[in-house]
């Protein structure tokens, strides 16, 4: 596994200990070649049943080195409904952006 | 401020604010509408003086939402689409401080907790502008009169509890996000 990978999985691990709301994450992937490049950010789809509905709106953020992401990052989120709208090609993904490997969802301790 | 009236499109566009401005203009009027809001929600104002909620969390609101439009204007997106709505702030805000919070290593359960509540806060600012009302259901605001089951209401005299609103959870992340933002 890629050190993109192992942040990818920490940053969407710490989205899920914030979240409970927070049903699957997704890594979205763009094409073979900006992939290979090591500024091409981090891109996670989030289902989220808290979030409002807004359509896709990617959020961009920098890296985060301190905190052991240390690429750009992009997150969309959307809700459960959305996320289905997303699978049939209803609501389109920007840049040609698929959706790539669901990022395993850890197992919690509930809040208190 | 330029001028580019009579311009060709592309000549326009070169005289045009970059999205880069804008963020950087956004995020200065967040901060200062924020700090408008410390100042009424201290009382630091003459003590005749009488400040209501309602224009306490009418600079929130104006802070919150210019806060999200310094963001998105940052990142590329269309100006003028922002400025058509008000109703970034919930959808946006909590993702930024989740960021923020992953950023500075915040986290169990107090994170939890916090982000939680600031979800739930987003939502209740972003419904205090007019134009934002959940499908009919939160006609509620902070600046003009409106009417629910045949009663007219008015934002003057809403008792909302604003120093929970600031103190204790969004609040503390606003400052730290606008001025990173406002340099």
């Amino acid at each position: 596994m890629s050190r993109k990978d192992d942040a990818a999985r920490l940053l969407a691990r710490s989205h899920f200990e914030f979240e409970p709301g927070m049903q699957r994450i997704f890594r979205l992937t763009g094409s073979a070649e900006a992939e290979s490049r090591e500024s091409e950010p981090i891109k996670l789809l989030e289902v989220n049943e808290a979030t409002v509905a807004t359509g896709i709106l990617p959020l961009h953020f920098g890296p985060m080195p301190e905190s052991g992401v240390p690429y750009p990052t992009v997150i969309i989120a959307v809700t459960p409904e959305e996320f289905e709208k997303v699978n049939s090609h209803e609501l389109r993904l920007p840049n040609n952006w698929d959706l790539g490997e669901e990022m395993p969802r850890p197992v919690l301790e509930k809040a208190g | 401020m330029r001028r580019c009236r009579g311009l060709s499109s592309k000549r326009r566009d070169e005289f045009m604010a970059t999205n880069a401005e804008w963020s950087q203009g956004f995020a200065r009027q967040a901060r200062a509408d924020f700090d408008t809001f410390l100042k009424l929600q201290r009382g630091s104002v003459s003590a005749e003086d009488i400040i209501h909620e309602c224009h306490k969390l009418q600079f929130l609101q104006m802070a919150c939402e210019k806060l999200v439009k310094s963001h998105l204007c940052g990142e590329g997106a269309s100006v003028a689409a922002i400025q058509s709505s008000h109703a970034y702030i919930s959808g946006t805000l909590p993702i930024v401080l989740m960021q923020a919070a992953h950023a500075v290593n915040f986290s169990g359960k107090h994170a939890q907790w916090v982000l939680r509540h600031a979800r739930h806060i987003a939502r209740e600012i972003e419904i205090l502008a007019p134009a934002v009302k959940r499908g009919g259901n939160r006609p509620d605001n902070c600046e003009y009169p409106w009417e629910s089951s045949g009663v007219l209401h008015r934002p003057f005299g809403l008792v909302v509890r604003s120093d929970l609103l600031a103190g204790r959870t969004i609040g503390p992340h606003l400052p730290q996000i606008a001025s990173v933002r406002s340099g």
